[in-house]
Order: structure tokens, then C-alpha cells, then sequence
């Protein structure tokens, strides 16, 4: 057999339902405008009291590969890596966090991105399911995502989790200006892997600022072209998130990752500013997220023309907004 | 019919983009317009990416071979003067593209019709995703109204001048989106049906299977030839569209017939060119109704003409490929 084209990495730990409906939206058949043997797609699970099913996602068609591996670190770093060391694709996904399900073109798109540049750095906007963000709605629970998936008849219509969203806080200005992080983001392969692939100082709960981290870099390096897949989406599902809901500390682990974040860095985080090459269909259900896109597309070049530092890109205060509603 | 006054074809590598033009009285306009498509105002592609092919429909007022190689600045550019005996650009169209050597061709049907900077650059990555894919960029018009209606106001060839200069064209070809509309056939905006293109590329073998313009549209500045070929074009087989939303062509004036005569005389013209586009499609005349792939860089031109694209419904649903 030869290579795939694409190798896509999914981290899942302790979310073995939301998983297996993220993978299902990676199959074949779901997946439109590409062949089963352009991509792989490689599981890594950190072991816990919920493993997910090996037997279920065996059975899904298409390259899966499920590798469980001891849980011997809090932060997904270490996974990605394994995954990157065993990936035969020239073209790398992420999904660090293997909660969150795609559209049927995401692929299709990324791989079409690459073809244009073979140094595209692909964005794929967030979305969480439900009508308001997750980390405000605290009480929604997995079941009610059960239900509303059910209630668009997904996943025949993948296109109508956009009914059933809201924008999640990392492209809360949507997609026509830049993002703080990308939960399904792609790269070239040679890149990652000569960028050492996921900096494992990142040891916090979750690999902390780590996402960030690796789209900052990704974004800004001066070789890549930045692409947006702007009639595409990832769709978080209710897990037990390791910055999700009210738990005791919270601020103080927040302030731990963005302290982490800033000594990684080696200086104050600042939010990417360039400009994407929006590629990709308009599907209907995106609609009013297109709506939101072009008010604040406006607003911000409006801004930007009077001179005015952009709030939404100032850093600091933002990535607290984004990391409060993981 | 046509008869050629010269032809000179080049010895060098073979580009990859054939652009073809069509021009008939319009001296001012065809040099912008040659202007806006050589590679000092286009950007991210080199001369030898791309020829262009000029053809110049005889008349009192004629560009010439020495005014357009200046007008087109470095571009490969190939002039044919052609002996024209009826009111159309189809025969300058088709012998235009059957002397393209690119395996892919981008249509200017009207000379008058200036580009955006990224057009050709964009062309190109679209076509290397998709070599039998259609490719188009959406029309304007300078100005603050459609010019069907601005040249019952006075809008003439110094209106356009007095608009370039405004916003200091060439030197920032995005400009050109904040003194211009959308044109009628793209008055849906980004994420609806248009009724033609006046920017179109494709491949040269699609070209030939669809039999080019057809020939029977002889008279009245070509009438709906434009809006036909746009039709069987992405009509045709396994034709992905892709939309260059961030990009443009725009319509300068020129006492074209369609878009630059009084309204009077307008009224009759445009009964005839539909009589004559009855007669050789009947009733085939919708719109082609691909889901088009968006590809681009959005900048702060289209501020209002994707606020004007919401206004009109939502996109269509189908997201399959083609």
C-alpha cells in the first residue's frame, strides 16, 4: 500500500464516547472529496478507568490506528509526539483534544491547502455544540449532546452541527480574523518534526498553554502559508475538560499555564495577527457564523485604519478568555 | 468575420496561462486594463507564468501593437489586429484562444474590464487544485452605481479618471473596490448564483470540448454570448467552480452597449439582445447553480460587498464536491 498523504492525530483521554463520534467524523464516507487511502489517522489514548472501545474503532473503514499507551504524563505532549514518530503522511492534523468531531470537508480542504503550498498551515474554527459556550452553560451535560446530534440526524448531515453551535472562544470574531489556537489544525510534516514536534515543557494538566504555544509557532514561522477553512468546523462535545467547569483553584491553574506559556516562549504571549487565505464551500447552516465573521472583519479593520490596538489580540487578557472556556 | 493583420508567435518556455482579451474602441481602458494585468501590478506571478493575448477589433480608434506592449510593462504579450465586420468580440474570443499555447486560458471578453492583483495568482493556485475546474473572479463596475444607470447622470470616461485618481490607482490595485458595485450578473453577492463572469479560466481542452463562444451571438456587442458560455462552461461535466471572492474585475467606462448607453436607446437594444438570446437558447437560460469553492486573502475592500452577499439569503447547501 502506499503512503497516505495525510496523517491526522487525535488525543483522546478519558472521553471514550466523544472520541469514537470524533473518529467517526474522520471515516471515510463521512469525510467527502477523499479517498480512504489519501489519509490515515492515528489514536493515541493516555489510559484511563474509560478506555475507549479498540474493537469499535477497528471496525470503522478507512486507516485507523489505535495506539494505548500508559498514562505517564498529565500532558498530551508526549502522545502527539508517538503519534508524530509513526505518522506517513506529508501533511500532519492535530486534534489534541479528541472531544471534538469535524465537518465532511475538513480533509478535503486541508489536503487541497497543501497542494497549493506545500508550506500551508491549515485553521479549522472551533465550535462547541450547544446554543451557548460550554464553559457558560456548565451544567450541559454529554447526554444533551446525544440529543441534539440526534435531532440534526447526524451524522448523515455534518453540515448541520453548525445549527446546533455556538463559536467557541478561540475565534469568538469568527473566521475572517486571527485566531488564538486552532483545535484541528494541520502543518507540513518536515515542519513539525524540525520544530521538535510538541515542546513537552508544556507538563501542566492537559498540556496547558500547549495548543497555543503550537500555533504560534506554526503561524508565524516565516515559510508558511495560513490557510482558513471557513465553511468548516470542530465541535466540542461535553467531557470532564481539564479547564472545563468550576473546579477548585481555577484562576491560580490558569495564571500557572499563561506563567508557563510566557517562560516557554521567553516572552509575553501575543495572539498572531496575519491575515488567512480563506479556502473552502459556504454550506447554509454557517450562515449566521459567517454573519459574525464579517461584522467583527469589519469592526477590526475599521480599528485597525484609526490606529487603535486590536483588544482582541492584545494577549494576555484574551488568553484567559480562551482558556476559561475550554 | 475575421481577418488578421499580424500574429507573431514567441519562441519562449511554454506559460501556464493563456489571458485573452478582446478589445474595439476603447484606447483609454484596454491600457489599464493591459496595465492591470502585467506581473509590476500582479502579484505573487512572474512574466513567464503567464502570456496575454490581445486581440484589437478594428476601428478609428485603435491601442496599437507599441502602446499595448508598453501599457502591458514586461507582461508576454502577443497584439492581433483583426479586420472585424460585425458588432462581437466571439471570433476575436475563439481565434484569441486558439492561438493560446498555456494549457489553460482566462477570458476578458471586454477589454474594458480591469483586474485586482491577485487574480492571476489565484487563477493559478485554483487550477493546480483542479485543472478542469472553472475559475472566476466577480464583476464591477466603477463607480457608485451600476453605469447603466451613472451614464444617464453624466458618467463618462472622465468620471473613471477622476475615480482611479481618487484612490491613487495603480499604485494599490484593492483600491479599485472602494470606487466601484457589484455588477448586475453578480448583484447576489459571494454566496449566490451569478449569470456570467467576465473574468473566466479554464482549461484549453474544456475550451475545445464546449466549442467555444458561439458564433451565432453576431451582433450587438456580442449580446448574451457571455452569459451562454459562463453557462455550458460550468454546466459542463465535472466542473468545480472556484470563486475568487477577494478578487475582481471591473468595468470602466467605454460606450459599451449594454452597460454604457443612454437608457432611451438601451431599452431597444436590450429587447433585441433578448429576442436573439430566445431565439438561439429558448428557454434554457437559468442560472448555473454550482456551489462555488471559495478561494482567497479577504481584505478590507470587501467590507461591503460581503455585508451586501448576507443581505441576499444563505449560501447553498450542498458542500459535495463536484
Amino acid at each position: 500500500m502506499t503512503s497516505p498523504r495525510l496523517s491526522v492525530i487525535v488525543i483522546a483521554y478519558d472521553m471514550a464516547a466523544q472520541a469514537l463520534n470524533t473518529l467517526k467524523s474522520l471515516a471515510p464516507g463521512y469525510q467527502n472529496g477523499i479517498a480512504a487511502d489519501d489519509y490515515e489517522v492515528i489514536v493515541v489514548e493516555n489510559r484511563s478507568s474509560h478506555c475507549m472501545d479498540a474493537a469499535a474503532i477497528a471496525a470503522l473503514p478507512g486507516n485507523f490506528r489505535y495506539l494505548l499507551r500508559e498514562n505517564d504524563s498529565v500532558s498530551p505532549a508526549r502522545a502527539i509526539n508517538e503519534a508524530l514518530a509513526e505518522a506517513r503522511g506529508s501533511m500532519i492534523g492535530i486534534m489534541i483534544d479528541g472531544a471534538r468531531m469535524v465537518t465532511p470537508g475538513v480533509l478535503r480542504f486541508a489536503l487541497m491547502a497543501h497542494q497549493i503550498s506545500p508550506m500551508a498551515v491549515v485553521a479549522v474554527p472551533g465550535y462547541q455544540l450547544g446554543p451557548e459556550p460550554q464553559h457558560v452553560n456548565t451544567s450541559r451535560s454529554f447526554a444533551q449532546d446525544i440529543e441534539a446530534l440526534s435531532s440534526i440526524d447526524w451524522p448523515a448531515k455534518g453540515y448541520k452541527l453548525f445549527s446546533i453551535a455556538s463559536i467557541s472562544q478561540a475565534n469568538r470574531t469568527g473566521f475572517l480574523t486571527p485566531f488564538m489556537e486552532s483545535n484541528c489544525l494541520f502543518a507540513p510534516t518536515t515542519l513539525l518534526r524540525d520544530m521538535g514536534g510538541a515542546e513537552e515543557r508544556f507538563d501542566l494538566p492537559g498540556g496547558g498553554a500547549l495548543n497555543l504555544y503550537l500555533y504560534h509557532k506554526l503561524v508565524n514561522h516565516p515559510e508558511t502559508v495560513y490557510f482558513v477553512l471557513p465553511g468548516e468546523g470542530s465541535f466540542h462535545q461535553v467531557h470532564g475538560g481539564v479547564t472545563t467547569s468550576a473546579r477548585a483553584g481555577r484562576e491560580d491553574f490558569l495564571a500557572q499555564i499563561l506563567t508557563q506559556l510566557n517562560t516557554i516562549l521567553g516572552e509575553p504571549f501575543k495572539s498572531p495577527k496575519c491575515s488567512p487565505i480563506l479556502l473552502g464551500t459556504l454550506p447554509g447552516p454557517v450562515h449566521p457564523f459567517l454573519k459574525i465573521s464579517t461584522e467583527s472583519f469589519i469592526k477590526r479593520t475599521l480599528r485597525l485604519e484609526r490606529g487603535i490596538e486590536d483588544p482582541e489580540l492584545s494577549g494576555q487578557h484574551q488568553i484567559f478568555q480562551d482558556l476559561h472556556s475550554r | 468575420m475575421l481577418n488578421f493583420l499580424r500574429s507573431k508567435p514567441p519562441k519562449t518556455a511554454l506559460p501556464r496561462l493563456s489571458v485573452v482579451m478582446v478589445a474595439h474602441r476603447m484606447v483609454e481602458q484596454a491600457a489599464r486594463t493591459l496595465h492591470s494585468l502585467s506581473p509590476a501590478y500582479q502579484r505573487g506571478v512572474e512574466a513567464g507564468d503567464y502570456e496575454i493575448i490581445l486581440i484589437e477589433n478594428d476601428s478609428d480608434q485603435l491601442l496599437g501593437e507599441a502602446d499595448a506592449m508598453k501599457a502591458a510593462d514586461g507582461a508576454s504579450l502577443r497584439y492581433l489586429r483583426a479586420r472585424e465586420h460585425t458588432k462581437t468580440p466571439v471570433h476575436a474570443m475563439n481565434e484569441g484562444v486558439r492561438r493560446a499555447r498555456a494549457p489553460h486560458v482566462a477570458l476578458l471578453i471586454d477589454g474594458a474590464r480591469m483586474l485586482s492583483p491577485g487574480a492571476l495568482r489565484s487563477t493559478l493556485d485554483a487550477l493546480r487544485l483542479d485543472p478542469e475546474a472553472a475559475v472566476s473572479a466577480p464583476s464591477y463596475h466603477l463607480g457608485h452605481e451600476l453605469q447603466q444607470i451613472t451614464v444617464n447622470k453624466g458618467h463618462d470616461a472622465a468620471t473613471d479618471r477622476a475615480l482611479l485618481g481618487s484612490v491613487g490607482w495603480p499604485q494599490d490595485g484593492y483600491r479599485l473596490f472602494d470606487i466601484a458595485v457589484l455588477s448586475g450578473s453578480c448583484r447576489a453577492g459571494f454566496f449566490r448564483p451569478h449569470a456570467e463572469s467576465n473574468f473566466l479560466a479554464m482549461s484549453r481542452a474544456k475550451w475545445d470540448r464546449i466549442g467555444g463562444m458561439d458564433l451565432r451571438y453576431r451582433d450587438h456587442g456580442g449580446g448574451r454570448a457571455n452569459l451562454d458560455l459562463y453557462k455550458r462552461v460550468l454546466e459542463s461535466p465535472g466542473t468545480a467552480l472556484y470563486l475568487l471572492y477577494a478578487e475582481g474585475s471591473f468595468h470602466q467606462f467605454h460606450g459599451g452597449i449594454t452597460t454604457n448607453t443612454p437608457e432611451a436607446e438601451r431599452r431597444s437594444i436590450m429587447a433585441a439582445i433578448e429576442a436573439q438570446d430566445k431565439s438561439l437558447r429558448g428557454s434554457n437560460m437559468a442560472l448555473p447553480t454550482n456551489v462555488p469553492i471559495l478561494l482567497g486573502a479577504p481584505h478590507p475592500g470587501i467590507h461591503r460587498f460581503l455585508q451586501q452577499s448576507l443581505t441576499q439569503g444563505k449560501p447553498t447547501m450542498d458542500s459535495k464536491p463536484a
